[in-house]
């Protein structure tokens, strides 16, 4: 069976640090996997390296069968990577920045069009859609971004901390809408140290520390594995 | 292209904001309104020139005086008292010169003695025209003084001609370029040259700066805004982002040379007026040193700016690689600026084709060199120097380009910032 993502012994440094120690995992297609683990345990390298934008020193990273460093141009049409703490072009407004983005996925201007009707779905800002990025809070933005991140209907979307930095409303919202592509066949693949949220989305998690994966289950399993409450609890059992 | 395109619409959505053209639209008008200014000043000063004069010989050669220096258009006001009412008298009327003629000057002159005429710059403000007047004045009074040398050389001796005494030796110069000699001074050619290429430095210095800024501001803040990591997982071609900078910033440095060009040139033909470089040129000389530039000729300077302009964006791009943010990008990109104010002041001191051969290299190895170069190459018709300029210019772009678009497609436009310190997850 085809999987959606293979990662084998990845290995990332930076200088002396060894970022990455050889982990390993697999996501199946239409799963939402989570990497959870603490600042500085791996997480955002693992993405980067995924979603193309480094180049590991050890192991192999697979997107639907295609190497991240041989076939780069062509993971990135199947992926849609979506950094943390990400910004928008502050001086286009909502709906120029995602006509910019849409014009790089679209063959025409029809298929341009359904992707910014979609974007303009997830985003639901509204009339405030036509005001520049630089008028928007914290939470529009990172709406709009995670419109620009699904609106092509990646085959694996890859968010980093999708709701880091957010209130609780736009948080769930932002929830539901990941939730939503999934259950239409968006493989994703999301890190968080909120190790709730984490619970919340994914249908199997891997637990990083120090660049190693420590565990890997669903959170269901792992709560009944190590007799915790919640992720959170299993996972400082775990590290001890 | 169309990837392009999207990418140079987004660059310029990005770039033209009103922080952007206010102040370029100020500073084009801050340098017309100086202009203007000046302007006004220089009408005053051409104005008729008012002296007071004061006159205690009450002589012929005192009357002589002031008719000349009436037939010079100086509006004279005889003086009333001695020196100090005189000089109060200039202050309370404004007047910022006086001349005064002491008593015994006629005597002194005809036995053949020096005299002394004073002149006294009464100054209330500081103002160049004032100063500017003071010499006018100083030669009216050389050229006084040379009509009455001749007057005692006619008396000494009546068989020679008094300007054959004053001037024994008249040099009469050439100069000889692309093997013609014409009858000129070294001072005329120079200002043949300085007159056809003068504006050349000034708008190639701002279009690198501008230029090499923009392009440092364009990669510094996306990578600050981390846009540049979600534009770099798109499915498209590096080298695309890289040109798709370099267009934006080359087109918005062109338009902010432009608009600041205008301001400018308006300000100096204020400030330089009738004096402005190449006013006194002689056409015939020009024409038969053949140092015209053709239509042909300033293509060529077009294309050497154009070049150097792409070998600017295109280092400048590889340089902001390599910054943390919008702020350390600007400093990234400080050795383009050092590389064209180097070969600016360089061949503006040194003439390129007779200098050492160590600074001979040094020069021809900067790109920027070349838009300096290449003007003065056409004029003295030494082409291969604009063509070796071309190539050198052409090759040093490509391989700029080459290095930046694959930096883009490596990590290390990622790297480069974590190698500073700053922790990854």
């Amino acid at each position: 069976m085809e999987t959606a993502c293979e990662v084998r012994d990845l290995v990332r440094n930076y200088g002396e640090l060894r970022a990455l120690d050889g982990i390993s995992f697999s996501i199946r297609p239409g799963e939402i996997f989570g990497l959870i683990g603490p600042n500085g345990s791996g997480k955002t390298t693992t993405l980067r390296i995924l979603a193309t934008l480094l180049r590991p020193n050890g192991g192999t990273a697979t997107v639907f069968g295609l190497d991240v460093t041989r076939k780069p141009k062509a993971v990135r049409r199947l992926i849609s990577y979506l950094p943390e703490d990400a910004g928008a072009y502050k001086n286009l407004s909502g709906i120029q920045y995602l006509k910019f983005m849409a014009a790089f996925y679209a063959r025409d201007a029809k298929g341009r069009d359904q992707m910014i009707e979609q974007a303009m779905k997830i985003a639901n800002l509204g009339f405030r859609i036509q005001n520049k990025v630089k008028t928007y809070s914290k939470g529009m933005t990172r709406k709009l971004l995670l419109a620009r991140a699904l609106m092509m209907r990646p085959k694996l979307a890859i968010l980093d901390e999708p709701t880091s930095g957010l209130d609780v409303t736009n948080s769930m919202e932002l929830r539901q809408r990941i939730k939503e592509f999934a259950r239409q066949g968006t493989t994703v693949l999301l890190s968080s140290h909120n190790m709730l949220e984490v619970e919340f989305l994914s249908g199997r998690v891997a637990m990083l520390c120090k660049g190693r994966i420590i565990e890997t289950g669903t959170p269901d399993g792992l709560k009944e594995k190590y007799q915790a409450r919640n992720l959170e609890e299993a996972f400082i059992t775990i590290g001890k | 292209m169309k990837v392009i395109v999207n990418l140079l619409g987004k660059e310029v959505r990005e770039l033209l904001t009103r922080q952007m053209l206010v102040p370029l639209v100020a500073i084009a008008l801050l340098f017309a309104v100086i202009g203007k200014l000046v302007r006004s000043e220089q009408a005053k000063g051409s104005g008729p020139h008012q002296v007071v004069i004061a006159d205690y010989d009450r002589s012929a050669l005192s009357q002589r005086i002031k008719w000349f220096l009436e037939s010079e258009h100086l509006v004279l006001t005889e003086a009333q008292g001695d020196r100090e009412a005189t000089l109060k008298q200039a202050k309370d009327e404004g007047v910022n010169w006086v001349i005064v003629i002491p008593k015994g000057l006629e005597k002194s002159i005809e036995v053949m003695e020096t005299g002394e005429v004073e002149i006294y710059g009464v100054f209330q403000g500081f103002s160049i025209t004032q100063t500017m007047k003071g010499v006018e004045i100083k030669q009216l009074i050389t050229a006084l003084n040379n009509q009455l040398a001749q007057d005692h050389l006619a008396k000494v001796s009546p068989a020679v001609k008094p300007k054959n005494l004053l001037l024994p030796l008249r040099p009469k110069q050439f100069v000889v370029v692309k093997d013609q000699v014409v009858a000129g001074t070294p001072e005329m050619l120079s200002e043949i040259v300085m007159s056809q290429t003068f504006m050349i430095p000034m708008v190639l210095m701002l279009v690198i700066i501008y230029a090499s800024q923009m392009i440092a501001a364009s990669i510094g803040q996306e990578k600050e805004n981390k846009t540049l990591e979600t534009l770099l997982t798109v499915p498209i071609d590096r080298l695309s982002i890289v040109l798709g900078k370099m267009l934006g910033a080359g087109l918005f440095s062109l338009i902010i040379t432009g608009v600041f060009m205008l301001g400018f040139s308006y300000y100096m033909g204020a400030v330089m007026g009738e004096q402005s470089i190449g006013t006194n040129i002689d056409s015939q000389m020009v024409n038969e040193l053949g140092l015209g530039i053709t239509l042909q000729g300033y293509i060529l300077v077009g294309f050497a700016l154009f070049l150097a302009v792409v070998c600017a964006l295109s280092l400048a791009t590889l340089l902001s690689v390599f910054a943390d943010d919008a702020k350390s990008a600007h400093t990234a990109v400080m050795p383009v600026i050092f590389l064209v104010m180097l070969p600016f002041f360089l061949t503006m001191f040194f003439d390129i084709t007779t200098a050492s051969l160590p600074v001979r290299i040094l020069v021809y190895a900067i790109p920027f060199s070349y838009p300096f170069l290449v003007p003065k190459a056409v004029m003295f018709g030494n082409y291969s120097i604009v063509g070796f300029g071309f190539l050198y210019m052409a090759l040093f772009a490509g391989i700029m380009i080459f290095l930046a678009a694959r930096v883009f497609a490596t990590d290390r436009i990622l790297t480069a910032k974590l190698r500073l310190g700053k922790k990854q997850s």
